[in-house]
């Protein structure tokens, strides 16, 4: 959650500030002390549970959810209509998409709520998790966890406790597979660091990266099926 | 000795009884020798048959254990002076872990010299039939094991009291055996030793040493020379799969012959003379040892000559080493010789020679064919090469062609020096690409293959023909040259950061590319961040090459933090337009119009003014550009200035019929962006009805 917490004698910093970092009330909070504000932009937790529940979801392939869909992305994503319009006619080809907003009524409704949006998503940020960056990541995941699926269950993998995957009993490995484990939990491992520093990096907080590592760790956990093998705090547990 | 003692006493107690008896019956509580007790001893000895019949409630024999019901039942106990012999005896009882037998055998005992001979046959030993011959006498003692298809997971419950196995190890399969060995008191002089294991499934509780259905034969023959056990042995594996971690090996694909000649000194010292060790198609070495099994580390030196080392066999043995780096998938086909020189279990000193060798990493897109070279290392500095002309000490490595993110690479030759995990150019190399180059004054690498591998380059990309490296990467043939200098790039923490310029000189114009940094350079998903400055290109020539349509005049412009994510665009802001004060003719043609009409997807217009603009081939422009700001797959995009009624200025006409292109998605989803722009450039454009 972003809050913005305020002293008076503390120096000017401005720490983390996040992109929905509720600019309008820091700027409220700076005309009504006219000095030293100090704004702490907390790691937004809830945000990051439902954003690595989704992640989690595609790689472990549970009942699908409709695709994220980010709603600003519409109007992008709504070319082809455009085209079409400026196929059927010249003469209104300038005015294709964008239409309403520049009606001088919706354009005043949209000025409200472009200053409106930024605050409501203040008190509930998402999570950006829909970089071409994380979205090859994921696929990436997606496309091995069919491999490693069977070795979930056979014990031979499990979940640990800082967000990784571990050879749990090498025993239950035929040995001709024993390597091809060993390359698999690498390779999982490799894009699993990947993706928590995408993340956070995505989301414009670098130093997230252990607060979104500790949240996938826990919901990788939760999400896995009974019967897999869990490491916390160093010793193997059957869930 | 015990047993001696105890026939001695029988045959005391039944010789005075001969004459005047037809059996003799002798018994006793308890007896004890040198080593062994005996209770409820009873012996008879019909004169008649000779007959001997011996039993004995319990006993404590050495070596052996408790004995219980022990009766040994000789049909005719014939005797030759002092010579006793039984032919054929039935034994029976329960021996300690070897558990209840019942077999025949032989005894033979000359009270003269006190030799001894026992030979029993028909053994139950852990499953399996098995025969065991006993001789002693003045010269000291024989023994013979035989044993057919005996139970490993028996033998090692019978084998409990002397030998146990660690924790949680699990053993199974069936062995058969011939041991022979002779000696005296505790010295063994000689004997041989054949032993063939079959399925033999076995494993640690951590599962970092197990087998697999595997066979083995081992035939060994030792003596004792001068104090030390001298023994040749030989070892061959042809089926069955193990695991040793991280290694992997199916003996049925790679049959491992091996063999060793040497001595085990009395301080328990084993030195290895030679051996050899052979796995057709994958490794041949042999070479010298010794082995300290009480020290920390057992192979305390060995020097190993590679006879072979082929890949892809030998693959079985390197690759598990790179599981975690970024070679896990890389191929590699050939063969290295040479020799290397092991210390405290640790490499010292290594000259590998190899040619024809063949490399391949899919993953990194970095392939070499035809290498060839010498690797002289060690791993101390001061035993190699300083400089090119210490010829003996140098190292080389030449390839044939070799590709790099799918550039080809030509023929090269490196001169090098290799200690520890250091490697440094002796002089400057030329690589060949294409019909330019890449000239590598300087480069060094520090601990290689470790994680904070470190690695410095000195270079200079001497001028490459765009028409090749255009053709390289899938674009229109298009002229011009890409040259540069890479004053120090440098690899830290697995992030390539290159100084300097490179520089295109492309359609009359300049690229250059700045402050270049590659991330995870040959991993999965390598990361590139650049900025770039785009001067003076000729859009004649650019847009003939692209098969745009038709625009003249020169476009400049820049691309700020470009950032790519496995070669994918992922971020960048950059803007491209007619630059300030260009003075060439510009002209732009209907289809262009058209292309760049489609290409911003959705929001982007032409207001044509005029109706009659069919009529005309080609239009006059002011200015044109088009910027894009790419964040999270959407492209922000503007032109060259804000229109009156919204959108932005792509192309500002001039003249008469005067045309100009306005657009009106300032959101464009880069996917779709780039759908548009193959689609004007391949499809001849989109379709304005």
């Amino acid at each position: 959650m972003t809050t913005a917490a305020l002293s008076t004698n503390a120096p000017f910093r401005a720490r983390r500030f996040a992109r929905w970092a509720a600019a309008p009330a820091a700027l409220v909070a700076l005309l009504a002390l006219g000095a030293c504000v100090t704004i702490n932009v907390y790691f937004p937790a809830a945000a990051a549970e439902k954003a690595a529940d989704r992640i989690i979801d595609q790689v472990y392939g549970a009942p699908a959810k409709p695709a994220p869909t980010d709603d600003k992305r519409t109007d992008a994503t709504r070319a082809p209509a455009a085209i079409d319009a400026a196929s059927a006619s010249i003469a209104s080809f300038a005015a294709a998409p964008r239409d309403a907003e520049r009606h001088p009524l919706a354009a005043a409704a949209l000025a409200v709520l472009d200053f409106v949006v930024p605050a409501a998503h203040a008190q509930a940020p998402d999570l950006n998790v829909s970089t071409p960056a994380i979205r090859a990541l994921v696929a990436s995941m997606e496309g091995r966890h069919a491999a490693l699926a069977p070795y979930y269950a056979s014990g031979a993998v499990g979940l640990t406790d800082d967000g990784m995957v571990d050879v749990h009993d090498q025993n239950a490995i035929p040995l001709a597979e024993r390597n091809t484990v060993r390359k698999l939990v690498a390779d999982e491992n490799g894009d699993r660091a990947t993706l928590y520093a995408e993340i956070a990096k995505a989301n414009g907080n670098p130093s997230w990266v252990a607060d979104i590592r500790n949240t996938f760790a826990r919901r990788w956990i939760d999400k896995a099926q009974g019967g897999w093998w869990v490491r916390q705090g160093g010793a193997w547990k059957q869930k | 000795m015990t047993t001696r003692t105890f026939l001695l006493l029988a045959t005391l107690a039944c010789a005075p009884a001969a004459h005047a008896l037809e059996r003799a019956r002798l018994a006793f509580d308890s007896a004890s020798g040198d080593g062994w007790t005996a209770r409820g001893v009873a012996v008879e000895f019909a004169l008649g048959t000779q007959r001997l019949a011996v039993s004995v409630r319990e006993a404590t024999v050495p070596g052996v254990g408790r004995v219980r019901g022990l009766r040994i039942d000789c049909a005719r106990l014939a005797t030759d002076g002092g010579l006793y012999r039984c032919a054929d005896a039935e034994i029976s009882g329960t021996f300690g872990p070897l558990g209840a037998q019942r077999f025949r055998g032989a005894f033979e005992y000359a009270s003269g010299t006190g030799a001894i001979r026992v030979d029993a046959r028909e053994l139950r030993l852990a499953g399996g039939a098995g025969a065991l011959r006993v001789a002693l006498d003045e010269s000291g003692w024989r023994v013979g094991l035989q044993a057919a298809r005996a139970d490993l997971g028996a033998a090692t419950t019978l084998a409990k009291p002397w030998v146990s196995l660690p924790e949680g190890f699990t053993l199974g399969g069936r062995a058969t055996m011939q041991v022979a060995a002779a000696g005296s008191g505790g010295t063994v002089r000689e004997g041989r030793a054949e032993i063939a294991l079959t399925e033999l499934t076995a494993g640690n509780a951590a599962g970092t040493v197990a087998t697999d259905r595997l066979g083995a034969t081992l035939a060994a023959t030792f003596a004792t020379r001068d104090g030390a056990l001298a023994f040749d042995a030989t070892l061959a594996m042809r089926e069955g799969q193990a695991y040793v971690d991280p290694v992997f090996v199916d003996f049925a694909k790679l049959p491992l012959e091996a063999d060793a000649h040497g001595a085990r000194a009395a301080d328990g010292t084993i030195r290895i003379e030679r051996f050899a060790a052979r796995q057709p198609d994958a490794v041949a070495l042999s070479g010298s040892a010794v082995v300290d099994p009480a020290a920390d580390a057992v192979l305390r030196r060995a020097d190993v000559g590679i006879d072979a080392i082929t890949f892809p066999g030998a693959g079985a043995y390197v690759a598990p080493f790179l599981a975690n780096t970024d070679f896990r998938n890389a191929t590699a086909r050939g063969t290295i010789r040479g020799t290397a020189t092991l210390e405290n279990g640790l490499p010292t000193a290594a000259d590998l020679a190899f040619d024809g060798v063949d490399a391949d990493d899919p993953d990194g897109a970095l392939a070499f064919t035809g290498l060839a070279g010498r690797l002289r290392w060690s791993a101390d500095p001061a035993r190699v090469a300083v400089d090119a002309s210490d010829t003996d000490r140098v190292s080389s490595l030449a390839w044939r062609s070799g590709r790099l993110y799918g550039i080809a690479l030509g023929e090269s030759r490196l001169l090098l020096t290799a200690a520890e995990r250091s490697f440094r150019l002796l002089e400057p190399v030329f690589i060949p690409v294409f019909d330019g180059g890449l000239r590598i004054e300087r480069l060094r690498v520090r601990h290689a293959g470790q994680p904070d591998m470190w690695l410095r380059l000195d270079a200079r990309v001497e001028p490459i023909g765009m028409a090749r490296i255009s053709k390289a990467l899938g674009l229109p043939e298009f002229g011009g040259t890409f040259a540069g200098s890479i004053p120090t790039a440098s690899l830290e923490k697995g992030v390539l950061t290159f100084g300097g310029n490179l520089e295109a000189r492309v359609f009359d114009g300049t690229v250059t590319i700045s402050d270049l940094r590659l991330e995870e350079p040959l991993g999965k998903f390598p990361r590139l961040f650049a900025n770039a400055r785009i001067d003076g290109l000729d859009l004649q020539q650019v847009t003939g090459t692209f098969s745009f349509g038709e625009i003249t005049g020169k476009l400049s412009g820049r691309i700020d933090g470009l950032e790519l994510f496995g070669w994918q665009p992922v971020r960048f802001d950059a803007k491209f337009a007619t630059p300030d004060g260009d003075r060439s003719k510009h002209r732009i043609s209907q289809r262009a119009v058209q292309n760049l009409s489609s290409i911003g997807g959705g929001g982007i217009g032409a207001v044509l003014q005029g109706g009659v603009m069919k009529f005309f081939e080609t239009f006059g422009y002011d200015r044109l550009g088009l910027s894009c700001r790419l964040e999270q797959d959407v492209c922000a995009m503007s032109g060259v200035r804000p229109a009156k009624n919204g959108g932005y200025y792509i192309v500002k006409g001039s003249g008469l019929p005067r045309i100009d292109v306005i657009g009106n998605g300032d959101r464009v989803a880069w996917s779709r962006l780039v759908q548009q722009l193959i689609a004007a450039t391949e499809n001849g454009g989109v379709e304005v009805r």
